[in-house]
């Protein structure tokens, strides 16, 4: 059975249901309101995100769904990522985000799992200068903290 | 795929603004906690750290209790908190109490703990002892707690007992790459066989010295090394072929959720056997060690870096490597160690660091403990990193072709071994080995001091020479 999703910006997605399913947001959402014809309303999501989040989710209709626990088991933890999630993940930085946020606000593991690991990846190997300057993160310690904390952190440079 | 996000740039928050100006790019500190959370914990050990210094929302969110307790059992596993965490319980079960026994009897006695900074963790390095009988039984003990653990969620009740300062501590420890002697698991370790010195040219500031030994037994366990290739790297000086021809130089891959003890029962990733000399310096940074030379004493001048001859992989997930040298057939000794490495060979600029490392380390390496004026088994040219990482003097270099050449190492060899049958002797000669410069060894280059091995047959040649040097000078004069 086709679910209807309807962005931010009033566009509407018809996907089957266990893509939509995909989503313990909507998944939840469905179980709650039953068997119906009526559009899922996504506010926060705008279209260009939500299509993202669909072709991701088609993508992955068929994999077996995680558990929804913070603490599961730390062992499965893998910073790989897929080949074809690597490809979907090339956009910029912006796109990046928000594919980021709509998976947190949809509540869809992997691909939130996924999104982090990219931005832990554009991370990797830069000092914390440019980190600020590739994220646009504003420098609000004082010199004295950030040398205590830079202090602090030493021991992890050849870690 | 892309055109796709000129449609809308992002959530109302944003997006709402003029359609002329292009908003500005959103930053990371826009992010709610739990996705920042999310990225600190796919970050690797040098990036979090990294990203701690960059603002301090950033710093405040991430660096908490929580995260701190998921980096570090995502990287080393549950059940290495565990007996920390078992003996903080009111009524702490036998298996503490055993366990820091193990590391009482198995570690040397005189020496403090290897990292001050951690919070004295009692039961943590049990896990490296599977050579006595305590340490099986307490591996045996730990059984069904592991097992449980390796499919067990992460008991957040628990973790409160073990503080984000004390969890940070132990990540400290336990991430280290390169494991100084110190910390070693060496079998004998005490006072005879084996014993730590004193070394200041040492990065560590010590040095383990193999006196003279039967069962040779070194291990030591990198935990939770990241996915990742490397090579291992053993600092040695090695003064005698009997430590190191047909000795193991082994590699066991393991889950981190494991014991050490599993590592006799799971094949080895990576297993290096000298038959000869030739083999085992082929393996070294000493390019002119060759085997058509005369049998080798002092194989090296100062130090050598042994890297084994095979790659590591670490597939997928953190996993834990023991290293051991293994050795239990002969009398050995004439062997120091001083450290032994992971070198990931995927990361460029962590290489180039421990050359630079290693380069810093070999500038005060002036007082290396072998003199050997006149052996030949060194780099003829100091120019080559290897060799100015390794502290060889240019001024011995020199030396090489004029030197005389002297019997080899075998019947000096057959010295220690009746040496080292007695105890007495074995016991009175130590001196001789536990001072790497002392003046003796400095004031005898006169092709006498076959090695610094305790040897009864250099002692008697020694004092055989200096009479007959009293003689000849009180004679020419």
């Amino acid at each position: 059975m086709p679910v209807t999703l309807t962005s931010l910006d009033d566009v509407k997605f018809t996907v089957d249901k266990d893509v939509a399913e995909r989503s313990i947001l909507i998944k939840n959402m469905i179980e709650d309101v039953g068997e119906s014809d009526s559009p899922i309303p996504l506010p926060n999501v705008s279209s260009a995100v939500l299509k993202k989040v669909i072709e991701y989710c088609e993508h992955h209709r068929n994999d077996p769904v995680q558990v929804q626990d913070e603490t599961d088991d730390p062992r499965k933890r893998s910073n790989d990522i897929e080949e074809w999630d690597m490809k979907f993940m090339a956009v910029d930085q912006e796109m990046l985000f928000e594919i980021i946020l709509a998976a947190n606000y949809l509540d869809i593991k992997p691909l939130l799992d996924v999104g982090c690991k990219t931005v832990a990846n554009i991370i990797k190997g830069k000092t914390p200068e440019e980190i600020r300057k590739t994220f646009n993160i504003v420098n609000d310690f004082t010199p004295e903290e950030e040398a205590q904390i830079k202090k602090e952190n030493e021991w992890a440079e050849d870690r | 795929m892309e055109n796709t996000e000129q449609e809308q740039p992002g959530l109302a928050s944003t997006n709402e603004t003029g359609t002329q100006d292009t908003p500005p790019p959103k930053s990371l500190c826009e992010m709610p906690p739990e996705v920042l959370m999310h990225i600190a914990l796919a970050l690797p050990c040098r990036e979090f750290a990294r990203m701690l210094q960059t603002s301090r929302y950033i710093h405040d969110t991430i660096n908490t209790h929580w995260i701190w307790h998921m980096r570090f059992t995502t990287r080393f596993g549950q059940t290495i908190l565990q007996p920390l965490v078992r003996s903080r319980t009111p009524t702490p079960p036998p298996v503490s109490t055993r366990s820091s026994q193990v590391l009482n009897t198995s570690t040397c006695n005189e020496n403090p703990p290897s990292v001050p900074s951690a919070p004295s963790p009692p039961t943590t390095e049990n896990t490296h002892d599977i050579h006595t009988e305590q340490g099986e039984e307490a591996c045996e003990a730990m059984k069904p707690a592991i097992s449980k653990g390796k499919n067990r969620k992460v008991d957040l009740r628990k973790t409160t007992k073990v503080s984000k300062e004390e969890l940070v501590s132990l990540y400290k420890k336990y991430s280290r790459m390169i494991l100084p002697a110190e910390d070693m698991d060496i079998v004998h370790m005490g006072d005879r066989y084996w014993k730590m010195i004193e070394y200041p040219s040492s990065h560590f500031g010590k040095l383990a010295e193999l006196m003279s030994v039967w069962w040779m037994d070194v291990a030591v366990v990198f935990r939770g090394v990241p996915p990742g290739r490397y090579r291992i790297q053993w600092r040695l000086s090695v003064t005698s072929e009997a430590p190191v021809v047909n000795s193991e130089f082994r590699a066991v891959l393991f889950d981190k959720d494991e014991n050490a003890s599993i590592t006799s029962t799971i094949p080895e990733a990576i297993m290096f056997k000298p038959r000869t000399v030739q083999e085992f310096t082929e393996q070294t940074d000493s390019k002119v060690a060759k085997a058509d030379r005369k049998p080798f004493r002092n194989l090296f001048r100062g130090f050598a870096t042994l890297e084994l001859p095979a790659d590591l992989v670490v597939d997928e997930d953190y996993q834990n490597v023991f290293v051991q040298i293994r050795n239990h057939e002969g009398w050995k000794s004439g062997l120091y160690i001083d450290y032994v490495r992971l070198v990931d060979l995927d990361d460029p600029v962590r290489s180039k660091d421990r050359i630079a490392l290693r380069t810093d380390n070999s500038g005060c390496n002036v007082d290396e403990p072998v003199n050997d004026e006149g052996e030949e088994y060194y780099p003829s040219s100091s120019n080559s990193w290897f060799g100015n990482a390794l502290g060889f003097r240019p001024n011995l270099t020199k030396n090489d072709s004029g030197s005389s050449r002297r019997p080899g190492g075998a019947r000096s060899r057959a010295f220690r071994h009746v040496a080292e049958l007695s105890d007495a002797s074995a016991t009175s000669l130590s001196p001789t080995t536990s001072a790497p410069s002392s003046p003796h060894l400095s004031a005898t280059n006169t092709g006498n001091n076959r090695d610094n091995q305790p040897s009864p047959g250099s002692w008697y040649k020694f004092f055989a020479f200096l009479v007959i040097y009293c003689m000849y000078i009180s004679w020419t004069q």
